[in-house]
């Protein structure tokens, strides 16, 4: 039996999920809507560039509506579908722009947009802007965007172990020690 | 708990990242909107297979043509020389080249590719020195429909040398017979051949 016909027949509510595969672009648009600002923070730590951020966006939603065809996860797996494809967009646009590796990391200090957020920015944030892009962007996922582990691996494209050395370097190198509950959730 | 690990990095990137702006929402679903409407048709994956065995098989079928008509005789591998199809025929070229020869006499040389026995005919007093040997004939395709054909000539070094006392030496001619019958000495040389010896 398809997927979709077992969650017709369980649930009662429609779910956009369904109409989504089914080449429905307003539930596709229902489904994504709450995405589109955790892809956007996602792309601006990526790519350091508000602007192309938002290209990226643009694109991976596109790319997204193309292939929801083919998504077969639950729904509480979208998010970390779509920041997957996101964070391959992005990838390509850094790929693409060979420039981009002698921009550094000094440029994430520009992002705020007005002059006086980057006065009053706490330590902690100035401290983030100067970490590696890796650990930046598997940082921001796991305690920015509240992703899992196996998710934050999946988006990376490197194993569970793997996301979280990068985690733990992040924080070592931020000298901040994780509670006791927390570091049992990692 | 004053504030977790968690909240304190959350909060870092949220002023790292700063809000989007409120019309991103509006700019991404309405971008969205004008693309999937006026986007690349969608293969189904039915059409999208059957798009592909199509493709197979016509490679399928143009690697069959190629092998039965033998197209690939005629692409140029660097370093190897392809059999072309000549337009003079082989026997014809060591005909027009034996009419050439005059260092050697061409009775003594096969009139086919191969070796033979011969007696070399040599200089010196009257009527000349006579040297046992053996003497080869062989063609090669060169060029457009054209023909190299060698005569060669073998002789024992005891019999015969200038130099060395033993093994075999040798003296041969090249000549380049082109598709029209055209005929070119292309080479002539070796060991001292007894043709020269006075």
């Amino acid at each position: 039996m398809w997927l979709a016909e077992k969650e017709l027949l369980t649930e009662t509510e429609p779910n956009p999920l369904i109409g989504a595969r089914a080449g429905d672009l307003r539930s596709f648009e229902l489904l994504v809507e709450p995405l589109l600002e955790p892809g956007y923070r996602l792309a601006v730590v990526m790519l350091q560039d508000r602007t192309e951020a938002e290209d990226v966006l643009q694109e991976a939603t596109f790319r997204a509506w193309r292939s929801i065809r083919s998504f077969r996860g639950e729904r509480a797996s979208l998010k970390s579908w779509f920041l997957t494809i996101v964070a391959n967009q992005c990838r390509q646009t850094r790929r693409a722009r060979w420039w981009s590796v002698v921009r550094g990391v000094t440029r994430v200090r520009d992002l705020a947009q007005p002059e006086d957020m980057v006065i009053q920015r706490s330590d902690l944030a100035n401290a983030v802007a100067e970490l590696g892009h890796e650990d930046r962007v598997a940082l921001h996922l796991y305690f920015g965007l509240d992703i899992p582990i196996a998710d934050v691996a999946r988006v990376l494209r490197v194993s569970p172990r793997g996301a979280k050395s990068r985690i733990h370097r992040a924080l070592k190198r931020l000298r901040i020690d994780l509670e006791e509950q927390e570091i049992l959730q990692l | 708990m004053k504030n977790s690990a968690r909240t304190r990095i959350a909060s870092a990137f949220d002023e790292l990242t700063g809000r989007p702006q409120q019309s991103l929402n509006a700019a991404v679903i309405a971008d969205l909107r004008r693309r999937a409407t006026v986007a690349e048709p969608r293969f189904s994956p039915v059409a999208r297979s059957a798009a592909l065995t199509a493709t197979t098989l016509l490679m399928v079928v143009l690697i069959g043509l190629a092998i039965w008509s033998g197209v690939w005789l005629y692409i140029p591998i660097p370093g190897v020389q392809n059999e072309q199809p000549t337009k003079l025929p082989e026997a014809q070229a060591i005909q027009l080249a034996l009419r050439q020869l005059v260092f050697f006499d061409p009775k003594v040389f096969p009139h086919g590719p191969g070796r033979q026995d011969c007696t070399i005919i040599g200089g010196g007093p009257y009527p000349g020195m006579r040297i046992p040997g053996s003497c080869q004939t062989s063609a090669v395709v060169d060029g457009a429909g054209g023909w190299l054909v060698t005569f060669t000539e073998y002789w024992d070094a005891i019999r015969f040398s200038s130099g060395p006392t033993t093994g075999t030496l040798s003296y041969r001619v090249t000549y380049d017979v082109d598709a029209n019958g055209k005929v070119t000495q292309r080479y002539q040389g070796g060991d001292f051949p007894p043709q020269e010896a006075y």
